[in-house]
């Protein structure tokens, strides 16, 4: 074996790697290559020494507070200007996102120079939720949603704080609610830690949030905001199985608006009910199941009317409801929110066997 | 004293003490590894507080199974170097840029060190110094562990080569094989 073979070896010896056995043996027989392996292993001891002298050296000490956000300030301004209506939610499943002004379902190509991210956020054993964020318009620098994650009820806000090309920088933050299914707002979230991450679309980000579980993020830039049904990921226009959704609905009572729910909706799956609060109006259980109290609907696609107690309701929403042709509302006209939960409006979802008695108790 | 994994655990969980005894742990070992890749005392201080702040604000990108904290965050100061000499000379790739380093403590291999390239310097500083194991130095690299192994044995060859080089300049009277 020639030393040049061997030099290499020589080095990873150095190092205290396995070598193979015949460069072993001619390392260990050569003067020339143990002469090598003696100045690697001079010059290996003089740069510790240099180390030694120069990391002895004092670091300036510092004072770690908890970790704040570089954009701060400039979250701060696009919190009191977001126009996710600072809903009261009482939750279950309940998720809540901002939505684009079109609800026709536009398909574009993703690309790295978009405006527009759209990430879709996976909660462990749930359907990803969408989220999109605007790196231009700070109304849409928050998305933040409700859901049920091993029993508990947990909140999510996500921020874009900043972003560089492709690259953004977020701002996530979780609160569990335990079990607990009082009112939630997304700002009480805001007093939670941020965990700051950085994200590049066509990446998997896997953030785990103390206490909360696992978030899967993936995402995709768009040139637009698109437009979505619904919270989940799923863009079907057609209603999933079980599925009762209302996409920004309007309430018309005798032909007359009486309620406007813009950039809000509720996606329930598994039979549950979607809980809809209008000031003025009252609180509406529109359940797939019969309840107690509660009028028959008639569904035709994003259609929903019924009568009650001499006026003719009918909700328009943006896509077609549930895959039923009916379905069950309960009115409680009578409803009086407490006043952390007295927005103009509020919708959700509530698992329809556990509603509280407050909801039902002076209906009709 | 906590091992990487529980000293990460308490950093995920905002505990600044933690935190702190990292920083007073580990801080100067990274300023003097960017500074050999700088070659500026001021930015090699500003990169390590921008490593440290960094890591503060998001701890979750290191991953216990890939290897020690400390790996993880030489490996952030070593992206960061590179962003800095991205920033000072737009044109210039990081690897290829050799820096000049001017220290006080400066020896002959001190010198020839200099003078190799920035991921010459890198690889040598962070397993001669640091002691990181090959997979570490993979992980920071982002080059397959046999890629390491070639890649240090070429970096000692220069060394070598440079640091005789030196000899004869500086001593003259050395034998040069």
């Amino acid at each position: 074996m020639k030393c040049d073979e061997a030099a290499e070896f020589v080095s990873a010896l150095c190092d205290g790697e396995l070598i193979p056995r015949a460069e072993a043996e001619h390392i260990g027989t050569c003067p020339a290559c143990q002469l090598l392996m003696r100045e690697y292993i001079e010059m290996g001891a003089e740069l510790r020494r240099v180390a030694s002298l120069e990391g002895a050296e004092s670091t300036t000490p510092r004072v770690w507070s908890g970790p704040e956000s570089l954009f701060a300030n400039w979250w701060k301004r696009g919190w009191r200007t977001m126009r996710i209506p600072r809903l009261a939610f009482v939750t279950l499943i309940a998720a809540i996102a901002v939505l684009g002004s079109s609800l026709a379902l536009v398909k574009v190509r993703a690309h790295s120079e978009g405006t527009v991210l759209v990430l879709k956020v996976a909660r462990p054993d749930a359907e990803p939720v969408a989220c999109p964020l605007s790196t231009r318009d700070r109304n849409y620098a928050t998305c933040g949603f409700f859901g049920t994650t091993n029993g508990k009820n947990i909140g999510y806000k996500i921020d874009l704080l900043g972003h560089d090309g492709s690259r953004v920088q977020l701002g996530v933050r979780t609160k569990n609610l335990g079990a607990r299914t009082g009112p939630e707002d997304l700002a009480d979230i805001q007093g939670e830690p941020q965990q700051e991450v950085d994200f590049e679309p066509g990446e998997t980000l896997k953030i785990d949030m103390p206490g909360t579980g696992m978030l899967t993020v993936t995402g995709e830039w768009f040139d637009h905001m698109p437009a979505f049904i619904g919270t989940g990921s799923n863009r079907e226009i057609d209603p999933q199985a079980n599925e009762l959704r209302m996409v920004m609905p309007l309430l018309l009572r005798d032909g007359t608006l009486v309620g406007d729910l813009e950039g809000a909706s509720a996606t329930a799956p598994d039979l549950a009910a979607v809980i809809v609060y209008i000031r003025g109006e009252g609180l509406f259980i529109l359940s797939p199941t019969p309840v107690k109290g509660a009028v028959k609907a008639h569904v035709n696609l994003s259609r929903i009317t019924f009568n009650e107690d001499a006026h003719a309701y009918t909700f328009l929403t943006g896509v077609p409801v549930t895959r039923s042709n009916h379905l069950w509302v309960l009115h409680n006209a009578g409803f009086k929110p407490s006043s952390q939960m007295d927005s103009k409006f509020w919708i959700t979802t509530f698992d329809v066997n556990k509603l509280p008695s407050e909801w039902t108790s002076s209906a009709r | 004293m906590l091992d990487d994994r529980e000293l990460w655990k308490k950093i995920s969980e905002g505990d600044a003490e933690a935190f702190d005894a990292l920083y007073r742990e580990s801080a100067a070992r990274l300023r003097a590894f960017l500074n050999h890749l700088l070659g500026n005392v001021q930015a090699a201080e500003d990169v390590m507080q921008d490593t440290f702040a960094g890591f503060w604000r998001h701890p979750h990108g290191f991953d216990p199974e890939r290897g020690s904290l400390r790996a993880y965050l030489f490996g952030m100061g070593r992206n960061r170097a590179a962003e800095w000499w991205r920033k000072q000379k737009p044109s210039e790739s990081f690897s290829e840029e050799a820096a000049p380093c001017r220290t006080e403590k400066s020896s002959m291999v001190a010198d020839a060190f200099n003078q190799l390239t920035n991921e010459q310097r890198t690889l040598l500083w962070l397993r001669e110094v640091e002691g990181q194991s090959y997979t570490e130095l993979a992980a920071i690299l982002e080059v397959p562990v046999g890629t390491v192994r070639s890649r240090l044995f070429v970096a000692r060859q220069a060394l070598r080569s440079v640091w005789h080089g030196e000899r004869i300049t500086k001593g003259g009277s050395h034998e040069v094989r």
